[in-house]
């Protein structure tokens, strides 16, 4: 549940509503980004609820490091980029459970969607969360020697933080014989 | 060097001391927008923007201008890259 006993993960979805310019009759590109919120589907993470269990999670931060060691022995430089922050829940359910059958069907749901980004996963389990993720990975295993599914989900957090200092040019002088 | 809007892109020396052969940037040229700039060194110090290769000293001519666009090392040794005004 919401406060916090059983994990959730809630699948929103939204629609682009594409909008001519209203102050002319001239049909120009719109400007502005109008979307439409439709229905979440809320998956509660509980055995008695849906079925499905989480065996484990992961949450790792990748980072792009690119080190400049200069050959005169100077001091090594390094530059570093945020590549995303990813969490990967591991979970099991019955061949039966509900679950399974929602967690498949909303991951073909998505797929048409991700060039549009007109979804966003949230899920939610005490210290682990994650707010209008992607989907990043997706996988339903059938074992065979019993009837039960293993399913693994990888949501990214897109970062909204400014990621440090732009490297920004401006428009200077070169030094010249002329000064 | 009037017709054109300078930016600098690197310094030729301290690029040289890190013994790279090449190396891609991402910078953003005020009043123009992001760009990446490939930078290498063979027989001349390269910078390539947009496509466009633009080689120091590979002619007489400085700035060497191609294609419209200006490349240009000052006495600091600041690579310059010139836009058309």
């Amino acid at each position: 549940m919401l406060n916090g006993i059983d994990p959730i993960i809630i699948f929103n979805f939204k629609a682009h509503q594409v909008r001519l310019n209203p102050n002319t009759p001239i049909p120009l590109v719109p400007t502005d980004d109008v979307t439409i919120d439709l229905p979440a589907v809320p998956i509660y993470l509980s055995e008695a609820l849906t079925g499905v269990i989480i065996d484990s999670e992961d949450k790792h931060v990748d980072i792009d490091t690119t080190t400049v060691a200069l050959v005169t022995g100077d001091k090594t430089t390094y530059t570093q980029r945020p590549i995303g922050s990813n969490v990967t829940i591991n979970m099991t359910a019955s061949k039966n459970s509900i679950g399974v059958t929602l967690f498949s069907a909303l991951s073909d749901l998505i797929l048409p969607k991700l060039a549009s980004k007109e979804y966003s996963i949230t899920y939610l389990h005490g210290a682990i969360t994650v707010f209008q993720g992607l989907l990043s990975a997706f996988s339903i295993t059938q074992n065979t020697n019993d009837d039960r599914y293993n399913i693994s989900i990888t949501l990214v957090k897109p970062s909204t933080a400014k990621q440090g200092a732009v490297d920004v040019r401006p428009p200077g002088n070169p030094v010249t014989l002329a000064g | 060097m009037d017709e054109f809007t300078w930016y600098k892109i690197i310094n030729r020396t301290e690029f040289l001391a890190t013994g790279l052969v090449s190396r891609s940037i991402d910078v953003v040229l005020e009043g123009i927008g992001a760009k990446t700039v490939l930078i290498t060194v063979g027989n001349y110090f390269s910078i390539t923007i947009d496509d466009v290769m633009l080689s120091v000293g590979i002619t007489d001519a400085s700035p060497f201008i191609f294609s419209g666009y200006a490349v240009f090392a000052d006495l600091n040794g600041d690579v310059w890259y010139g836009v058309p005004k």
